[in-house]
């Protein structure tokens, strides 16, 4: 009896003493052993809106002629080179003023004019809101800008102040949907037989995309024209393309970061690269 | 006897009325420094000229190296940096927001907080190269706002530098006032 008890503890030691690995997988076959490799992502710190902007202004000087009477002519009782009155800037920028945005978030701009106590004479501007882009990373030289250009009317009779001009800088909520134009040619043609173009879109940060491979297809408008509205605040980049798997025929465009190209999107074929197959794109 | 009753009685009423005189006096005093508003109930106006004052909360930006602008002879051009968050402190007189006048700047800066077509802060001139970040409430506006949101602007107000004369251009910039105790 003792020593089956004996027996009986020397076995459960045993299995005790036994080591049970449940992390890998091992192929007895070719003695290799798998593991997922995971990685949690956290959505980077979006930056903070910073508004900055320069206003420029010519010196707001016109000159106003009176209306001329002319020549008398006795022999006929009648004036002669006669004109109407009229306005003009002192200088060719005495009446302009541009406003160059350097924030990093899109500005509307507005131009009013309003007569001094007593004035009459009203002004009007070619282009009185607008809306400037943001500044684009990197590219301080071609900050985005307005130039607005006043023009006074009325009559005055004597020199003075004829009213004052306020620039009203405002937040925009820039509208995140953009059209997305591609311009197809003959000789390096992107649509398949059918004529469609395809518009697959993905975002670095989280690939999410607009519809698995080849993506959505394009609206074909006049001639050779596609468009496609596209909501950039969720994708940043784009492949134009025939929609065709590349055994059978399939054409596509190089990556497009839609980031680096100014806030317009208007794509043509440009050429084609030997290297990786695919056609390059220029932006107008 | 009767004579110094009737003198006495005079007294009485000559000390009334000298006292009468003198709390309706008082009286007006006190209305007149604490609860008369000025016309149109503004209590600033936009200066012709820039203040000679310079803003006593302005701060250096640290950017002397900028270039000046480009202007046009008679014109003006200048940068502006801000925030369209401003917040007032009932309890502390002071209106906290976010404003430069950089050194590319070429015109002296005034700002005024308005709300409902209200000046209810101005600053001190604000030459190029300065920041402000915090601005004075003054005691009638203190008493006269209520804690909320309100949709007000920024109006920014320009000056030649070497004469003060005010430009006929200004700017006004849509700000969001938070009023708070």
């Amino acid at each position: 009896m003792r020593k089956l008890l004996s027996v009986v503890l020397a076995v459960a030691m045993i299995c005790a003493l036994a080591i049970t690995a449940n992390a890998d997988t091992l192929d007895t076959s070719s003695n290799t052993a798998s593991k997922d490799v995971t990685a949690t992502y956290v959505a980077g710190a979006k930056a903070a809106t910073v508004y900055s902007v320069d206003v420029a202004w010519g010196d707001l000087k016109f000159t106003y002629t009176d209306r001329s009477e002319g020549v008398w002519d006795p022999a006929t009782h009648t004036y002669s080179n006669q004109s109407d009155a009229v306005w003009a800037p002192e200088t060719a920028d005495s009446n302009k003023i541009t406003v160059t945005n350097h924030s990093n978030a899109a500005v509307n701009v507005a131009f009013a004019y309003t007569p001094a106590e007593g004035s009459t004479v009203t002004g009007t501007f070619d282009s009185a809101t607008a809306t400037i882009p943001a500044a684009v990373e990197n590219d301080l030289a071609n900050a985005p800008k307005h130039t607005a250009v006043l023009t006074v009317a009325g009559a005055i009779t004597e020199s003075g102040t004829l009213g004052t001009v306020t620039v009203t800088l405002d937040a925009s909520e820039e509208a995140t949907t953009k059209t997305v134009t591609f311009t197809d040619n003959a000789e390096m043609s992107l649509a398949n037989e059918s004529g469609d173009v395809y518009l697959y879109a993905w975002k670095d940060a989280d690939s999410s995309i607009n519809n698995t491979w080849p993506g959505q297809k394009m609206t074909k408008g006049e001639g050779n024209v596609y468009t496609f509205e596209l909501d950039v605040d969720t994708y940043d980049h784009i492949i134009i393309g025939n929609g065709l798997d590349s055994t059978a025929g399939g054409k596509q465009t190089v990556d497009i970061d839609l980031t680096t190209l100014g806030g317009n999107y208007n794509l043509h074929v440009s050429g084609f690269d030997t290297d990786t197959g695919k056609y390059t794109v220029s932006n107008s | 006897m009767e004579k110094n009753n009737s003198g006495s009685g005079k007294m009485k009423i000559i000390t009334a009325v000298l006292v009468i005189v003198t709390l309706v006096a008082i009286g007006v005093s006190v209305w007149a420094l604490f609860f008369r508003s000025d016309d149109n109930g503004n209590a600033l106006l936009a200066p012709d000229y820039a203040p000679v004052s310079i803003e006593k909360y302005a701060e250096d930006i640290g950017d002397d190296s900028a270039s000046k602008l480009e202007q046009t002879e008679g014109g003006g051009a200048v940068s502006m940096s801000y925030s369209t968050e401003v917040g007032i402190s009932l309890s502390e007189k002071t209106v906290s927001l976010f404003f430069e006048n950089p050194g590319k700047s070429n015109q002296d800066v005034v700002i005024q907080i308005v709300i409902h077509d209200t000046v209810v802060a101005q600053s001190g001139r604000i030459t190029p190269g300065k920041r402000v970040t915090m601005l004075d409430l003054p005691n009638n506006m203190s008493s006269s706002l209520e804690e909320g949101g309100y949709n007000g602007k920024i109006v920014v107000l320009y000056y030649q530098p070497e004469n003060g004369e005010k430009a006929i251009l200004n700017t006004d910039i849509p700000v969001n006032i938070n009023v708070s105790y």
